[in-house]
């Protein structure tokens, strides 16, 4: 019961939030980004392969990205949920990462190395080994990794957001079990 | 003999894996600035497209003189003297021709709008302020082709009216090709 009255009292704490940072008040829309920052930076913080720096500028980017369209958000859903969604189609459509999909499909050493440092800073001893089998996956098969496994998102809804069929996502996550399976068990 | 992970225990450890990670740097002075930059956001966005907004006004002056022109032009009554015979003559050639032009453009603007649709689906590829420029972009096309298309009902057979309407479909076959282009680059880069 206590779960439930805490849930309703943050959802509306959220929708008021919402409404003045709509009506231009930046405090309220700070609020917000305290609120959602750390949830919406792992989410970019892995999507990104452990780039803490693209992953910072884009956290950066969704917010930026959420005051402008506030007006599009009509409450139909949570307004964490409307910015995660927003933060994986800012980080999707980023053109960094794509030019890193299309040009290094191949897993990336030299990115696994680059961000191992940061997986040290921020992961635990004992999920180390998983989060860098996961940086070291190839960029297609570790984004739809991320959203279902970590996040999730249905394969309709991966489908939907990085432009794949939906058997190909599938065929993305078979892979990317396959591949962290055969790094942990060497 | 070395057990494999199961895939049960490699799902119960993705799921274990923190879902909230603090950056290490704070991102919000940057975003307090940019957004006080842009109190009003669609601003930055209209200064933006302020070259659209341009060739949209140029385009709208053209048309407007082009209409009080043609009218003066067709109601001239010097012009349908027979001491202009040779010079209507010319008229009707190249109205003759421009009639055919305009003819085949439409045609192929049908069948490029038709393509258009079908590949337009994929637009949720492209970046959000992208697909809202191409579309306000679109839509100054589509109000200078009402507003020229208009004319003409009121002044059917003016030729610099056609002429105009013929730039126009140009410009929106060019505006349609580009569409495509960029949907099927973002389509490569996404699948």
């Amino acid at each position: 019961m206590v779960s439930w009255q805490a849930g309703c009292v943050q959802h509306d704490d959220e929708s008021m939030l919402v409404e003045s940072a709509r009506n231009g008040d930046s405090a309220a829309f700070e609020k917000l980004y305290r609120n959602n920052r750390d949830r919406i930076y792992g989410l970019l913080w892995r999507i990104c392969g452990g780039d803490a720096t693209l992953a910072e500028d884009l956290l950066q980017e969704s917010f930026i990205r959420a005051w402008q369209k506030l007006d599009s958000f009509r409450g139909e859903s949570r307004f964490t949920t409307w910015l995660h969604r927003l933060a994986v189609n800012v980080a999707l459509s980023d053109r960094r990462i794509r030019l890193r999909r299309v040009g290094r499909e191949v897993p990336m050493d030299e990115v696994a190395e680059r961000t191992a440092i940061g997986v040290r800073d921020v992961v635990a001893d004992k999920q180390m080994d998983l989060e860098k089998a996961i940086v070291r996956l190839p960029e297609r098969a570790r984004t739809v990794l991320i959203l279902y496994d970590i996040e999730g998102y249905r394969h309709a809804e991966i489908a939907e957001m990085t432009g794949m069929a939906v058997g190909s996502s599938k065929a993305q996550l078979h892979r990317a079990r396959k591949l962290i399976r055969e790094v942990l068990d060497s | 003999m070395k057990q494999g992970l199961s895939e049960q225990e490699l799902l119960a450890r993705l799921g274990s894996l923190p879902r909230e990670i603090t950056p290490d740097t704070d991102a919000w002075p940057a975003i307090a600035q940019r957004i006080g930059q842009e109190d009003t956001p669609y601003l930055q966005q209209s200064s933006s497209r302020w070259w659209i907004h341009g060739v949209a006004a140029s385009f709208a002056v053209v048309l407007v003189a082009g209409v009080l022109i043609g009218r003066q032009w067709d109601t001239t009554p010097g012009m349908a003297q027979p001491g202009f015979d040779l010079a209507n003559q010319a008229q009707a050639v190249w109205f003759g021709g421009l009639a055919g032009a305009l003819t085949a453009s439409e045609l192929e603007y049908q069948a490029a709008l038709r393509e258009f649709i079908s590949v337009g689906e994929f637009r949720e590829n492209l970046p959000q302020l992208a697909v809202e420029n191409l579309t306000t972009a679109w839509l100054d096309l589509s109000e200078a082709e009402t507003a020229l298309t208009n004319a003409l009902r009121d002044n059917p057979g003016n030729s610099f009216l056609s002429a105009k309407l013929l730039e126009l479909r140009s410009r929106q076959l060019d505006f349609l090709m580009q569409i495509a282009s960029l949907d099927q680059n973002s389509r490569r880069t996404t699948l």
